[in-house]
């Protein structure tokens, strides 16, 4: 089921047309409140829960900047008790993905929630998205206009140059920019649920898949793909192997802010935060003297691939892991070549519907053969 | 003492540690770089024991189950096995050595086949040589 509008805004920005949307939606009462990212105080852009439709001129949904994946944010907003009132989410599709497996991992109710995703060409690191804005520069123009005319933008963070979803797989309601004329943006319902709040806003039921949008995605697809291919490469040729492997992770001071950053992350208590790995100080003087001499604290390798495997499956790919990190370990490359592998392994792509269990919670008897040894 | 292979064996109660306990009541030996722990199954088995023991150095991780189809509580197994096809695919992207890892499903009367694997274990781990990580500063 799909039903569309075309919204025109002849003579305006496509920015200040969705602000008015924003505020057609508060105004009419169909959502009590949005979450989306806003302008804070200073100028950067972080996740806001707008109520008020007079300070619509505070929401920033087409910066180019993501300071954190707010499926995290939903999380902890609707944990405890999901809300009273109908709260819109407007996210980006590496956004609603995540949604999609802490949906699965039970950790988000989506009670009263309506999500709405809207298309992302991508997303700059925070120093060069600083750069721009304290240049004068409109980085939304900049990146819109150029990905329009079919050019990447190298500067964009890595996994956004090797992203595969500019587009959501899934909404409730979807917002579409991209490859369409300067004059006009796209709202499309996906669910019952976002069919309800776009009702009356214009003339429903129209056909709303442009050949020529499809074609630009088509490309910028293709583009994504080579990127995450460049990507793949540069990871068998440049960290694999234990010297390799080591080298990257040599930096890394187990600040854990990349467990902190991912959204899939979710335990209350992570293995490595609890008892199991506070050591006494005669275990850390074993270790040491198993090998001669042992970095200190243990377990960084440990750590990272202990997170590969607990979820590589669910990884969206928002690169939230290396952008949260100081010290400049590659944790998303590691991170993209491994999840790619994994979720190969049980053909399984996040993100994309509800009704698909994550593989770690389900099984097939048979399958896998080549992990277990033969009998004898 | 120092160069003797170490392996680490997570096996499960019903079946592969009562095939241990068989073999060694019925007296088969077996190469003494096995250093078993009993898990309730191997379903519990968290994969980060798994790597925790090959970060450590250890130069094998050995789990063993019930038969498929024949575990204890349904279907632990099945999952185990799940779990150790995501540990062996990450080793094998970052370039460790992912057949450091065996699984196998022994059921609780086959003491002989325990010892046989035992061997056989050994025998090819040893063939390998110790463990790249077990010299490094990183853990």
């Amino acid at each position: 089921m799909t039903q569309g509008v075309f919204m025109e805004y002849k003579g305006k920005k496509l920015a200040d047309a969705l602000q008015d949307f924003w505020q057609e939606l508060l105004d009419r009462g169909v959502v009590k409140a949005l979450l989306l990212p806003m302008e804070m105080e200073g100028g950067l852009v972080a996740p806001g829960l707008l109520t008020d439709p007079d300070r619509k001129g505070e929401s920033r949904v087409l910066a180019p900047y993501m300071p954190l994946n707010t499926a995290r944010v939903l999380q902890q907003m609707t944990k405890t008790m999901p809300p009273s009132e109908r709260v819109a989410a407007v996210l980006r599709p590496c956004e609603a993905r995540a949604l999609v497996e802490l949906v699965k991992l039970k950790q988000i109710a989506l009670n009263n929630l309506t999500v709405i995703s809207i298309d992302c060409p991508g997303t700059y690191p925070l120093a060069e998205y600083k750069r721009m804005v304290e240049s004068g520069e409109d980085p939304v123009a900049l990146l819109v206009d150029k990905v329009n005319q079919g050019a990447e933008d190298e500067q964009l963070r890595e996994s956004c140059k090797a992203c595969l979803y500019p587009v959501a797989p899934w909404a409730d309601i979807r917002i579409g920019f991209l490859g369409l004329d300067k004059e006009r943006f796209l709202i499309e319902a996906l669910t019952q649920g976002g069919a309800q709040v776009i009702r009356g806003l214009g003339p429903e039921d129209r056909d709303v898949h442009l050949k020529k949008r499809e074609q630009f995605l088509e490309q910028l697809q293709a583009k994504r793909k080579a990127g995450e291919q460049r990507l793949l490469e540069q990871q068998q040729k440049d960290l694999r192997g234990p010297d390799k492997l080591l080298s990257a992770l040599s930096s890394c001071v187990s600040c854990h802010n990349c467990m902190t950053l991912c959204p899939i992350c979710y335990c209350k208590e992570c293995f490595f935060n609890s008892p199991t790995f506070e050591m006494e100080a005669d275990r850390y003087m074993g270790l040491a003297k198993s090998r001669g001499a042992a970095r200190m604290p243990a377990d960084i390798l440990l750590f990272h691939i202990t997170r590969m495997a607990h979820m590589a499956t669910s990884c969206v790919a928002c690169g939230m892991c290396e952008e949260a990190c100081p010290m400049g370990v590659p944790v998303f490359r590691l991170f993209k070549a491994v999840s790619a592998k994994v979720q190969a392994l049980f053909t399984y792509e996040p993100g994309m519907r509800f009704e698909e269990e994550i593989p770690i919670a389900t099984f097939r008897e048979e399958e896998l053969e080549e992990v277990q040894e033969s009998k004898i | 003492m120092k160069d003797e292979i170490k392996v680490i064996g997570f096996f499960c109660h019903w079946c592969t540690s009562t095939a241990a306990d068989l073999a060694g009541t019925t007296r088969k030996e077996y190469p003494a770089s096995i250093r078993p722990i009993r898990v309730m199954c191997t379903g519990t088995v968290d994969p980060v024991y798994v790597l925790d023991a090959l970060v450590k150095g250890a130069d094998a991780v050995w789990v063993g189950g019930c038969n498929l189809g024949e575990c204890h509580y349904v279907n632990g197994n099945y999952k185990a096995r799940r779990r150790i096809g995501i540990i062996k695919t990450i080793l094998d992207v970052l370039g460790l050595d992912s057949e450091r890892i065996y699984l196998t499903w022994i059921s609780a009367s086959e003491g002989p086949q325990f010892a046989e694997w035992a061997k056989r274990i050994t025998e090819e781990v040893e063939k390998k040589g110790r463990n790249p990580l077990g010299d490094k500063l990183t853990t």
